[in-house]
């Protein structure tokens, strides 16, 4: 699927174990990413993004910065939209893309994330099937059709 | 006969002359102007006339030899006496010519002459008393005719005018009287008041004595409303002031509110100021009830909303698991990966789980303020020490050393859920202890003014001041790998808020200790006094 793409790195947030591992098994299977980051709490991620603006090589070795963010909404501590505000409103770290990836379907979840910049707002879908093509449709428009300004 | 009113007295008395008293008056006047006035003029033609008659007959009868002998002075004298230059020529010529024809008949034309004159003047001055009199009879008759008419039209009047005024005088003042709201009559130039209705007086519970005769400024009544001069500009303008709410004192120093509308209007010559006084306390209640419902349903229903949206969330994040890892299981099976197969398993298993627990607490949440038990007296030593005793292992397991206040302080409630939020608070405390050596929580008591607050303190992991906001939200797990489903603290604000009472939460921040305040409705401290 990469194809003579620079390294892939996605940050996952979320706090449920059993999505994060569908989600790493489809990035796995479509090989979306080289590297695959799972943090559990929207405050991590905040920290995780913001550790960058210190851009030792050291740091950006362990802490390498996210090419996309896949976000789940219903996160201990801060939550997702917060850390979408938080990242939009970072002059260093606003141009990532972030799609966010929840069970809630509802209409003022949807629209706030918009608001907020979300670049996609994705419903986690109730079956295996579904689930699977979706994380696959997701790679294919990612990372073959889409394009960001280098 | 109804008798005239012809002076009304200030006080209202009256002094009254009976109508046939004035004609006879006036009657007596009329007759005996006329009679002067005939009698005068009769005396005067009389005495004239009989004077000149007299002379003239002296004259025309003297013998001419008698005549000879008068003396010419007494002539002159008569001459002079009557000053009628008439009669003194006649007498000359009859001088000069006592025997003379002329002389002889000629007093007797001028005689008859004379009385030929007189006849008519006589009628004349007959005519002109007779006209006299039929004038003063006829303004006579004017003036009591128009008595008459105005006095029919009074009587014809005047018994169903003052039935009619009596009727809506008492009808009015019944008004006034039974009036179940309050009313005060102001003087509009000096502000006094001139009465007060029965119900103004129970409403302030002062006496009538009270008011009268006092300005509202001296009355301490409606301070800033009528004494304000811009307000009074206002009501003489518009007729009427109104005002919605106004707080007014009582003789108990009781603050009631009231509705207060006052109108001017003129009453006979001077300005009066109407002021309507109504007790709308009970009303303002009311509405601050009503009002205080209506934010709690209100309340209550943003409540509901998020609680359904929560767990609409957190019911389906399981289902996803369940659902994703059977295809996965199904593949794998396919497969025949046994090592893949027991991990979805495992993962399959573990959200049906999450499930389970979820339903039930939050089942159980429900019942909290549906289902009570009857509340009790029971001190907060019992309470710790049965909530204590629910979380005994693993506050062993964790070596916590717990320490209860032993001031008497005496909680009222369902006892099995005080116990229940003691437990969360104890379990939260050893759960999030961190690595704290010395892992130590204490239950205690403050005071803080009336209230007695009550404390669950720990010196574990604490809790980022970022983060506290959400503590008590459904579900809101701050590590999402700890143990429980996130509900524990919502039951202790539920339990805490039915009854009567709330909960915060203080920490200083991460590894500072972690300090649960709540209150409940009813806490007495027996011996607080002594404190």
């Amino acid at each position: 699927m990469i194809q003579g793409k620079p390294p892939v790195v996605v940050l996952l947030v979320e706090d449920d174990l059993a999505h994060a591992e569908i989600v790493r098994r489809n990035i796995e299977s479509f090989r979306m990413a080289n590297r695959l980051i799972h943090v559990e709490d929207g405050q991590v991620a905040i920290d995780y993004l913001r550790r960058r603006r210190r851009n030792s090589p050291a740091d950006l070795d362990d802490f390498p910065p996210p090419d996309m963010v896949l976000l789940d909404l219903r996160l201990p501590k801060v939550d997702g939209l917060e850390v979408l505000r938080q990242i939009k409103e970072d002059e260093t770290i606003k141009r990532i893309p972030v799609v966010v990836l929840s069970t809630s379907s509802t209409e003022e979840d949807v629209a706030k994330a918009y608001a907020h910049g979300a670049f996609s707002y994705l419903v986690k879908p109730m079956d295996f099937e579904n689930f699977t093509r979706l994380m696959e449709a997701l790679g294919a428009y990612w990372l073959a059709w889409n394009r960001f300004p280098e | 006969m109804v008798p005239r009113t012809l002076i009304s007295a200030r006080d209202g008395s009256t002094v009254r002359y009976p109508p046939y008293i004035l004609g006879a008056i006036f009657l007596v006047l009329a007759t005996g102007s006329v009679a002067a006035a005939y009698s005068y003029y009769g005396a005067h033609e009389q005495h004239y006339r009989v004077g000149v008659e007299r002379q003239l007959l002296a004259v025309v009868e003297l013998k001419a030899d008698e005549l000879a002998n008068w003396r010419a002075e007494r002539l002159g004298n008569a001459s002079a006496f009557f000053g009628n230059d008439l009669f003194s020529s006649l007498v000359r010529r009859g001088f000069e010519n006592p025997r003379g024809v002329e002389a002889q008949s000629q007093p007797r034309k001028s005689l008859s002459q004379v009385q030929g004159a007189y006849a008519p003047a006589r009628e004349r001055g007959g005519i002109m008393v007779a006209m006299a009199g039929l004038l003063v009879l006829a303004t006579g008759a004017c003036i009591a005719l128009i008595w008459w008419q105005q006095r029919l039209y009074v009587r014809r009047k005047t018994p169903e005018a003052a039935v009619a005024l009596r009727a809506s005088e008492s009808q009015y003042r019944r008004l006034f009287e039974t009036a179940q709201d309050g009313i005060l009559i102001l003087d509009a130039q000096t502000g006094k008041v001139m009465d007060v209705n029965p119900f103004l007086t129970k409403m302030l519970g002062f006496g009538r004595e009270h008011f009268i005769g006092k300005t509202t400024s001296e009355l301490g009544l409606l301070k800033d409303t009528l004494a304000n001069q811009a307000n009074f500009a206002e009501l003489q303008q518009k007729g009427y002031i109104r005002y919605e709410n106004l707080p007014l004192k009582t003789a108990d120093h009781r603050q009631i509110d009231v509705e207060f509308i006052s109108n001017v209007y003129r009453v006979d010559h001077h300005q009066v100021i109407q002021c309507n006084v109504r007790d709308i306390t009970e009303r303002k209640q009311a509405e601050k009830t009503l009002k205080g419902k209506t934010e709690e349903l209100a309340r209550k229903n943003e409540e509901l909303a998020r609680f359904i949206y929560t767990v609409s969330h957190d019911l389906k994040s399981p289902l996803v698991t369940i659902s994703t890892f059977l295809g996965y299981l199904e593949n794998d099976a396919a497969r025949q990966d046994a090592k893949r197969m027991g991990k979805d398993v495992g993962y399959i298993r573990n959200a049906a789980d999450k499930m389970s627990r979820l339903l039930d607490e939050l089942l159980e949440l429900s019942r909290v303020g549906l289902k009570m038990n009857p509340s009790v007296d029971v001190s907060l030593q019992t309470v710790a020490a049965e909530a204590l005793a629910l979380v005994a292992g693993r506050v062993a397991a964790r070596g916590v050393q717990v320490q209860v206040t032993q001031e008497p302080v005496l909680l009222h409630g369902d006892r099995q859920r005080l116990v229940e939020v003691f437990q969360n608070l104890l379990d939260n405390a050893v759960k999030f202890m961190g690595d704290q050596p010395a892992p130590r929580i204490e239950i205690g008591t403050e005071q803080v003014g009336e209230e007695t607050v009550l404390l669950v303190r720990d010196n574990g992991g604490g809790i980022d001041p970022r983060h506290q906001g959400r503590l008590f939200g459904l579900f809101e797990k701050l590590d999402p790998h700890s143990e429980g489903t996130g509900l524990g603290l919502s039951m202790v604000r539920r339990v805490v808020e039915v009854h009567g009472g709330r909960v915060w939460v203080e920490s200083a921040g991460a590894g500072m200790g972690t300090t649960f305040r709540f209150t409940l409705a009813h806490t007495k401290r027996p011996a607080a006094r002594s404190a």
